[in-house]
């Protein structure tokens, strides 16, 4: 100690007599971004943090809705050079050469994009009660993280068996499995819904923090129901679907300088477009479809058929965290797997009326697989482009058992972590 | 208590210490060489004082001694040549003495700095250090002092990245030490640290030029290049990548002197790729053909100018110069031109303090245009290469349009309205104040400033032919750089005993350097208008600043004046170190043993052939600080949410324990002087090994972070450098002296992060590190052979019959290595004739061995959609299948060509006047030089230039031929006239 000491000594009176007195020392302090110290211990710093944490989420989105769109084919590549996004349009349609490398860097985004949602609501939780903030901003701050948390949880364990949900950032996190980590998401949303009853979001939260067009305590409910349904809870997800009013809507919100990534994705590179079956097996007149597509044929790598998307044509459109007529599937599904085919054909039909098609007659459906084979088909067309459509394949049943479910894990997380699993 | 401060408190008590006066003693005379022609500018000092003078042009000198002691010691140098000494006796009146000094083949009498700032000869030392004088900078043709080295130095391979002109050289003195950093070496002039920065402010391609190109090659007085690590004691932890010092000219007493010279030389470029000349294009329609070479290229001129004066007292001395060069570049629309104004001034205080001042005032002005294609795909010769030679690029002669181009941009549209000025106002400036206080101590306080604005823009008119740019683009960036050096040195020379010579060097340096760049971007732009001034405009702002200080202390041995021991630490803090590796430590130890000083070798048969032999050794360590100065920090980043601005954390973690990579060298060689001083040859084998390279490596994802830079990687480079020169004829009205340096490298990347191999950004995923290969290899798509060889197609059939025709198309194979960029050996052969004392020539051959290159522009040449090259024309033709070309352009390895060649780099000869025919004009000599650079290149590879490379000055994309201009050929014409 006393060797260091006498070098620090050293070091300042040289720097002092030779640079000039006072304030020339060798900490220097980055000018061009906050370090972790300035940001982590400020209140300016937990509020912008809980800025940025949305811009994450929406960069998370972007991944997940190309990853899921990618591999379930609803979405297909534009380009036969995108070899890395390739390999999943070629999964799980398992031939021997067709898997995605553990190596593959759009693998890793998805996962680590998820994580980087985690830590930044980590680094809110950690310390919103360590600085200056205002009750309700506070509530807000932190009912923002855990939900972003959940969603980002829920997220995860749809593309992976096992996914780790504490003691990240330490040394070598325990996987959990589908159960836990539904759970942990769970308790993160339902937690995230007390602290916003308890204290209500101040003004300062809902018009400096939270972006303009985000209904956070609707989106915390559903969230719930998505979270509870994927978990097998189905009263419990229908219960919470009920909580969201019929006329709330969350979307997070875009600008001219902040874009909407998908935008490029889909127009700007152009990487992606839809897959043409979504338009050939369409009922005749479904709405629907205008959003989906604008009807103009892309002849893709290979010989596949793809068409030109029609959603996220501006910088400046908004991604929804939830619809309304997910809220509705969500209720149908509820109703369906509880048995009540009729409640379910009722709330199915909404949403085909909606859509300009024909009302269903509930008399026709006998079995539950009838129905959930429709609300399946429904969810395509209402959900399309939302990264919904992998997990639902494997809920609905509708992956062939030979084929692979889940997305390997990313190389440099098992490089560092030996408590990854084996591979699918 | 601390050293530094009873260090600086002795400076100021020594300080204080009056000189004894006494009598004066005059000396006077002339130096010459050894076949009796003056020497102009041998320095004359009076060992261990300030006293001192130079012989003027006829090589006379005159010192005034005011307080002479008997037995001091006079010491007359000059580079390239043994000292004289002489004791003195008197201590009054005035002697007469003349000097004669003879050749020194091996240059080891040289004085250099490099363990203390008091200059060392290099005989004493335990590793090699080159020095080239300002004769071999000023003759070479050069525009630039570091173009001007290449061939000069063993151990240092200097390569021109692009024609350019004003920039774009790299020097890679024994191999990359780095594969983050810049490998450039630590530039020092007159003892002032200056940046030789590379940034590229705007994007025009990928090459950029280099700061060493605001220097006047006139100004330079000779060059010392400190090659490794074992070497390096004075710079630490900035020394991995070698020092290059330069030292200016100074003042001599005397009259007023005066010398211009004016150079009038053309470039052009040596070599043009043959084009397409088939009448027909791949759908067979009768198509015209043209080679836009023609359009693009052009002979270019250049006059350069320069002026110097120099003159002075006994007290007093001052250089001052000023130099203005105009060049073209040999793409259309491009040039440079530089404007330089330098005084230096020493005055010796007392004859116990003596003051130097360096300052030096530049401004450049250049245009550049985009070219390469790494990263921008506007360039004027991309796009030569991504248009068919049929597609029509002139300019409408009814509207005065250009055509829109064939896929970015039509190259002539370029050349006519776009624009990329840059311009540098530099000053460097230096002060050095040093005290002999009593015999054998000096103090020497030293302060360096070296600051410069860079401006770079760009300028795209709107409507432009530029499909991407169609409403035009103005950037304008600007980077302000500060850099501050300040020293302290001490060094002591004592005798303990009879033969025994102890020199103590310590010292404390502090170095600072700031850089602000800023840069302000406009889209949609209003008609007409050359400023950022559009409808979308984007700035930014981002400052860079890193303070380092060391300290240093040296103990040398001379014992019998045959063997030197060395040892010294070096010591380093730096603010981009991390908080528990702020402080490092870098010590080195040296021996050299001059065997021919003992009684067994002088009388053995051997000493009548080898006069003088040396053995030497060295083994030190040495640093390379961080690329970025925060990159210790887990850093928190701008993050866009809605309008709002948020922040987040970089997803590259920071790392307090972030270190410098750390070379150790071992290098061992040998100094003979052979045939009575005719011939000279210096030997020496480097190993390199860097450890604790910064490299990213991948921290647990779920962690929130990605990667993490963290001292994880290892290289390793090793070689040999031979120097040999040779005094073939030495007589009165003929001389003849050949100099040959050779020099090898084997670079291998032995360890990486997480053991993998990455590719390199900017490299289209084809430059790439792997541990156990070669850095920066190129990796890419193969042929696929048959155990034979031959190439097959995709049903597994060769593609060419017994004739060695094609007739089949080539499979793609698997990526694999295709291509080492790193040459095995570079060498240099120069021949230097004297006749009748007014006629020199000078010839300098450079060569390169080993190595590929990647010819991406024959890629594109011959790729059917552009179809430009000649090869392309075979296919037309029938000659092969359809489809071929196609094919084949996705197989990297066709265009892996051998990076051998030889250059015909200096001819110059020189003719000096008669005195007596210029001498009414008050001309006191002139002499014509006619000079050539670059005249031929004898090399099997096809493109423009092997040496050009459109990676420019990055570390690791070497050898890669895509659209970079080639480095010219240059001939002129120069007179200069002394005064």
């Amino acid at each position: 100690m006393t060797s260091i000491h006498i070098s620090r000594a050293t070091r300042t009176a040289a720097v002092a007599l030779l640079a000039g007195a006072g304030a020339c020392g060798l900490d220097l302090t980055n000018p061009n971004a906050p370090t972790q110290q300035q940001v982590l211990a400020s209140s300016a710093g937990v509020k912008a943090l809980a800025v940025g944490l949305q811009g994450r989420l929406g960069q998370a989105n972007e991944q997940t809705v190309f990853v899921s769109g990618i591999v379930s084919g609803e979405l297909g590549n534009t380009n036969n050079s995108q070899s890395t996004q390739r390999e999943f349009q070629n999964f799980p349609d398992a031939t021997a050469n067709a898997k995605i490398e553990e190596t593959n860097p759009e693998l890793l985004n998805l996962w680590s994009r998820n994580y980087a949602v985690v830590k930044t609501a980590e680094d809110i939780l950690q310390n919103a009660d360590k600085v200056q903030l205002a009750a309700g901003t506070k509530s807000g701050v932190v009912a923002l993280a855990k939900t972003a948390k959940a969603l980002a949880f829920s997220v995860l364990i749809e593309n992976w068996q096992k996914i780790p949900v504490e003691n990240l950032g330490g040394a070598q996190p325990q996987f959990v499995d589908r159960a836990a980590a539904l759970t942990a998401a769970a308790s993160l949303l339902a937690s995230a819904r007390a602290d916003l009853a308890a204290t209500a979001p101040s003004a300062e939260f809902t018009t400096n923090i939270l972006g303009a067009g985000i209904d956070l305590a609707n989106t915390i409910r559903a969230l719930q129901a998505r979270v509870a349904l994927a978990a097998g809870s189905s009263e419990q997800a229908l219960t919470f679907a009920n909580d969201v009013p019929a006329a709330a809507s969350s979307a997070l919100p875009y600008s001219t300088v902040d874009r909407n990534p998908l935008r490029d994705d889909f127009f700007g590179a152009g990487l992606f477009a839809g897959i043409a079956k979504i338009k050939d097996n369409a009922e005749a007149g479904d709405k629907r479809l205008d959003r989906i597509t604008d009807g103009t044929a892309i002849n893709g790598p290979g010989s596949s058929k793809l068409l030109k998307l029609n959603f996220y044509k501006l910088d400046t459109d908004p991604v929804p965290l939830f619809t309304q007529d997910e809220l509705t599937l969500i209720r149908a599904e509820a109703h369906a797997r509880g048995g009540r085919l009729a409640s379910a054909v009722a709330e199915l039909n909404k949403v085909r009326t909606a859509a300009g098609l024909g009302a269903l007659d509930a008399a026709t459906f006998t079995t539950q697989q009838q129905a959930l084979d429709q609300i399946y088909r429904e969810r395509n067309y209402s959900l399309f482009g939302y990264g919904k459509r992998w997990a639902d394949e494997r809920r609905f049943g509708k992956i062939a058992e030979a084929k692979v479910a889940f997305l390997p894990y990313p190389l440099s997380e098992r490089a560092s972590n030996p408590n990854v699993p084996p591979n699918p | 208590m601390s050293r530094s401060l009873k260090l600086l408190a002795a400076i100021v008590a020594v300080a204080a210490i009056p000189a004894l006066a006494s009598a004066q003693f005059t000396m006077q005379g002339k130096v010459t060489d050894d076949a009796g022609r003056p020497i102009a500018g041998a320095q004359l000092a009076l060992e261990g004082t300030s006293i001192g003078t130079a012989t003027n042009d006829e090589g006379g000198y005159r010192l005034v001694i005011a307080s002479p002691r008997p037995g001091q010691l006079l010491i007359v140098r000059f580079i390239g040549y043994k000292p004289a000494r002489f004791t003195i006796a008197q201590v009054s009146g005035t002697l007469t003495k003349d000097f004669s000094l003879l050749r020194d083949v091996l240059q080891l009498s040289q004085l250099v700095v490099t363990g203390t700032r008091v200059a060392a000869e290099k005989s004493t030392l335990g590793t090699t250090l080159a020095t080239v004088n300002s004769d071999a900078i000023s003759n070479s043709g050069a525009a630039q002092i570091d173009v001007a080295l290449s061939g000069k130095v063993a151990g240092a391979l200097v390569s021109q990245q692009s024609g350019t002109p004003g920039g774009g050289t790299t020097v890679r003195i024994r191999g990359l030490s780095t594969l983050s950093r810049s490998s450039e070496p630590l530039y020092i002039i007159d003892g002032v640290i200056v940046d030789n920065g590379g940034t590229q402010l705007i994007d025009l391609g990928g090459y950029s030029s280099n700061r060493l190109s605001d220097l006047d090659p006139n100004d330079i007085d000779h060059i010392e290049i400190v090659k490794g690590a074992a070497a390096a004691a004075l710079y630490g932890s900035r020394a991995n990548d070698g020092v290059v010092q330069i030292f200016t000219k100074r003042g001599r007493p005397g009259a007023l002197r005066g010398t211009a010279k004016v150079t009038y030389a053309t470039d052009d470029a040596e070599r043009r790729v043959a084009v397409n000349r088939s009448p027909v294009n791949a759908a067979g329609a009768q198509v015209q053909r043209y080679d836009y070479q023609d359009d693009i290229f052009r002979r270019a001129p250049t006059v350069n100018g320069s002026v110097s004066m120099s003159g002075g007292d006994d007290k007093t001395n001052f250089y001052l110069s000023a130099g203005l060069v105009n060049q073209q570049g040999i793409i259309k629309s491009t040039g440079y031109k530089r404007e330089n104004l330098r005084l230096n001034l020493d005055r010796n205080v007392t004859d116990w303090l003596r003051l130097g001042i360096s300052t030096t005032y530049i401004h450049s002005d250049a245009d550049l245009q985009p070219n390469g294609g790494l990263t921008s795909t506007f360039g004027v010769l991309t796009n030569f290469l991504f248009t068919p030679n049929s597609y029509s690029l002139a300019r409408d002669p009814v509207t005065g349009d250009f055509p829109v181009g064939f896929a970015n941009a039509n190259p002539l549209e370029v050349i006519a309205n776009w624009r990329a000025p840059q311009t540098i106002d530099r000053a460097v400036g230096g002060l050095e104040l040093t005290a002999y206080p009593r015999q054998g101590l000096s103090i020497a306080y030293r302060l360096g400033y070296d600051g410069y604005t860079q401006n770079s823009s760009q300028y795209v008119p709107r409507g432009s032919s530029a499909p991407a740019l169609i409403t035009g683009l103005a950037i304008s960036a600007t980077s302000r750089a500060t850099l501050v050096n300040s020293d302290v040195d001490v060094s002591w020379i004592t005798n303990p005993m009879s033969g025994v010579k102890l020199t103590t060097g310590t010292g404390l340096n502090f170095q600072s350097q700031r850089f602000d760049i800023s840069s302000a971007s406009a889209q949609d732009l209003a008609l007409l208008t050359s400023t950022v001034q559009g409808s979308q405009q984007f700035a930014s702002q981002s400052v860079d600043e890193r303070r380092t200080l060391g300290f240093y202390g040296q103990e040398q041995v001379a014992i019998n004046n045959r063997l030197f021991l060395t040892a010294s630490l070096r010591s380093d803090a730096s603010s981009a170190f991390g908080k528990t590796e702020r402080q490092q430590y870098f010590p080195k130890v040296g021996a050299s043993l001059d065997v021919s000083e003992f009684g067994f070798w002088q009388r053995s048969w051997l000493a009548s052939t080898v006069n003088r032999f040396r053995l030497r050794a060295g083994y030190g360590f040495s640093g390379g600080q961080p690329a970025g100065s925060y990159q210790r920090f887990s850093n928190y980043i701008f993050q866009a949410a809605a309008t709002k601005s948020g922040i987040v954390n970089s997803l590259t973690q920071g790392n307090e324990g972030l270190k410098p990579e750390r070379a150790g060298e071992l290098e061992t060689g040998f100094d003979a002087e052979v045939y009575g001083g005719r011939l000279g040859l210096e030997f020496t084998y480097f190993d390199k090994k860097v450890r604790d390279l910064i490299l990213p490596k991948t921290v647990t994802p779920s962690s929130g972070f990605t990667s993490q830079l963290a001292n994880v990687g290892e290289l390793v480079n090793s070689g040999i450098e031979v120097t040999m020169r040779s005094f073939n004829v030495r007589r009165a009205n003929l001389t003849w002296n050949t100099t040959l340096t050779l020099s090898t490298n084997h670079p291998e990347v032995t360890k990486l992060s997480d053991g993998g191999a990455f590719f390199i950004p900017e490299s289209f995923n084809v430059v790439r590190v792997e541990a156990g290969q070669a850095p920066g290899h190129f990796f890419g798509t193969t042929y696929v052979r048959d155990a034979q060889g031959r190439i097959l197609d995709k049903n597994g059939a060769a593609i060419q019959d017994a004739s060695g025709k094609f007739i089949g198309i080539p499979a793609i194979g698997p990526r694999r290595i295709i291509g080492n960029p790193n040459p095995k050996a570079y060498w240099s052969f120069a021949n230097d004739i004297t006749v009748h004392k007014d006629w020199t020539l000078r010839a300098q051959f450079d060569g390169v061995n080993g190595g590929v290159l990647f010819n991406f522009d024959r890629r594109l040449l011959e790729t059917p959609a552009f179809g430009t090259g000649k090869a392309y024309e075979s296919e037309l033709a029938g000659a092969v299948p359809k489809g071929f070309f196609q094919a084949r352009r996705g197989i990297f390895e066709e265009y892996m060509e051998s990076g051998t060649f030889v250059k015909f780099r200096e001819l110059s000869l020189s003719y000096t006047l008669d005195p007596r025919w210029v001498s009414h004009w008050g001309v006191r000599g002139a002499q014509l030089q006619l000079s050539g650079r670059n005249l031929h290149t004898w090399t099997n590879y096809t493109g423009w230039d092997p040496e050009s490379n459109a990676g420019g000055q990055r570390t690791l994309v070497r050898g890669f031929g895509f659209g970079t201009i080639p480095v010219p050929r240059t001939v002129a014409l120069g007179v200069t006239a002394n005064f």
